[in-house]
């Protein structure tokens, strides 16, 4: 799932990279022009793609997204905002200019700052960027437990996976009333299994020393690129909005 | 003769009242290799968890280096014995190689140095160099075993307890770790059904069966002995068959014990 060979942006300091991510994230929820907003997500694109995450990655993540902005997008136009001229003269209670208007400037922002997301947290392992969360001053037993969730979670998807491939192999086709009998047992399996998984696991870390407090490796010290990196988020970051001011 | 590690009148129960080892007794010296056998749920994993202080004794005693370690010191058991478990996967969590071996060191507030002196150490006892910037679940099951062995040689224990180590191995893996645990000369104790492996490995070995001891002794006297092996549900190895047929490979399938 994430990429071995991590790419520039992978490659800067965690906490840089976050940091970026936290202050454009902060500045392009903001934009309030459907110009600046397309050219946040032109950003984020071109961020996610050139560090080395495939386009048909960013999709895939984007699909949940997508489905959402759907359902937005086939009501924000209806509504009538004062000042508002509907699109079809003859129809009143029809879509209207500014509500498209909005609609479009409000896809765009999730849009951006879905992508920005996935540019933050795909282009590197997600334990390692939880060490850079750490190293932001996020309280050690928060970074702990959600590093532990994923882990569980990493797990559970490995079972399911098995499971559906043994389930298909013996011809199940899982459609209709007849496959619920076979999804409830399987939950029940995967329950049962993973709380299975998860104490022999927790003994595997005894083993190694685990006594209760998780310790990370130092994040390794920031380099030029990483300030530079931090720089330049910044002063995206206050670009598009002084922009969108001037304008 | 002194002891590494002992057992004295060992016994575990689990919670749900299922007796698992019984007034269980034996001594590992130091570097020596002692095979574990026994039948399906004989208390072999069991067993090797109490040993490595993952589990705490319901009776009996510890002792290493002669002195026993009391039920609130297990932590040290911990640190001192490693263990590989019967499936690598359950010892195998971060999203790369190295991160794990490097686990248990950074666990024990070993410095970045050392831990990469550790870790580079480790890797290269097993021969997975190459493997060091993979993910773990990514891994196949002969790697992911040589891994999880890493990461136990990565805290430099005193002894090493391996649960089933050649189940997912093919000829040359096994070849291959037989070799490695020869060259270890650690305290080890393999538990494992694949008793060629054991009888090439182990000079000495102890049978258990139901929780308790059977026997303890030199290998080729007690797997050899057909009648004792049948006796607990056990095959003797076709190395120590008298007359070794080479058109029945497996030699007593006549007496075979049930699959199970
Ligand atoms: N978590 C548990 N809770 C209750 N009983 C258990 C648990 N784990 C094992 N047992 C029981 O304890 C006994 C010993 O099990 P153990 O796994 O130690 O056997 P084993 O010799 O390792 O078997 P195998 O050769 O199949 O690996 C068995 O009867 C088993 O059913
Ligand atoms: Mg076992």
């Amino acid at each position: 799932m994430s990429p071995l060979r991590l790419g520039w942006l992978g490659q800067r300091d965690d906490r840089a990279r976050l940091l970026v991510f936290l202050l454009l994230a902060l500045s392009w929820a903001s934009l309030t022009k459907v110009s600046s907003a397309g050219l946040a997500l032109g950003l984020a694109l071109g961020l996610a793609l050139s560090s080395g995450l495939g386009p048909l990655h960013v999709a895939r993540r984007l699909r949940p997204v997508f489905s959402l902005l759907f359902l937005l997008l086939l009501l924000t136009p209806f509504w009538h905002p004062p000042g508002a001229q509907p699109l079809v003269a003859s129809w009143a209670w029809g879509p209207s200019d500014l509500g498209l208007a909005s609609a479009g400037l409000l896809s765009l922002r999730v849009l951006a700052l879905s992508t920005l997301a996935i540019a933050a947290l795909d282009v590197a392992p997600f334990d390692q960027s939880l060490q850079g969360l750490r190293g932001l001053g996020v309280p050690a037993p928060l970074v702990h437990t959600a590093l532990l969730t994923q882990r569980a979670l990493a797990r559970f998807r490995e079972d399911l996976t098995r499971i559906e491939a043994a389930l298909a192999a013996r011809g199940f086709r899982g459609r209709g009333p007849s496959a619920i009998p076979t999804y409830s047992a399987v939950a029940g399996g995967l329950l049962v299994r993973s709380v299975g998984r998860a104490e022999r696991l927790e003994q595997a870390m005894r083993c190694r020393g685990y006594e209760g407090e998780l310790i990370l490796p130092d994040p390794p010290r920031a380099g030029l690129a990483d300030w530079f990196l931090v720089l330049a988020g910044l002063a995206l970051a206050l670009a598009l909005p002084l922009a969108e001011r001037l304008a | 003769m002194s002891s590494l590690l002992e057992a004295r009148d060992l016994g575990y129960r689990y919670p749900d009242g299922q007796v698992a080892v019984e007034g269980l007794s034996f001594t590992l010296a130091p570097g020596e290799r002692l095979g574990l056998v026994g039948p399906n749920g004989a208390g072999k994993s069991t067993l090797l968890l109490l040993l490595t202080g993952v589990l705490t004794p319901s009776e009996g005693e510890l002792l290493l280096d002669g002195e026993s370690v009391p039920k609130g010191r297990l932590a040290e058991l911990r640190r001192r014995i490693g263990i590989v478990f019967q499936h690598s996967d359950d010892m195998l969590f971060t999203s790369r190689v190295s991160d794990d071996v490097a686990f248990g060191p950074r666990q024990t507030r070993l410095s970045p140095d050392e831990t990469a002196i550790r870790v580079d150490e480790a890797l290269r006892a097993v021969g997975a160099e190459e493997l060091r910037e993979r993910v773990p679940q990514h891994l196949s099951g002969g790697e992911k075993r040589r891994v999880a062995l890493a990461s136990a040689l990565a805290l430099r224990p005193e002894a090493l307890l391996l649960d089933e180590p050649t189940s997912d191995l093919d000829p040359r893996g096994r070849r291959e770790l037989r070799a490695l645990l020869e060259d270890l000369e650690l305290a080890t104790l393999v538990a494992s059904h694949d008793l060629e492996f054991v009888l090439a490995l182990c000079p000495r070995v102890l049978l258990i069966d139901g929780g308790r001891r059977v026997t303890c002794g030199p290998s080729r006297e007690i797997l050899g002995d057909e009648a004792l092996m049948l006796a607990h549900g056990l095959e003797r190895p076709h190395s120590l068959t008298p007359h070794a047929d080479p058109h029945h490979p497996g030699g007593s399938h006549a007496h075979a014990p049930e699959e199970d």
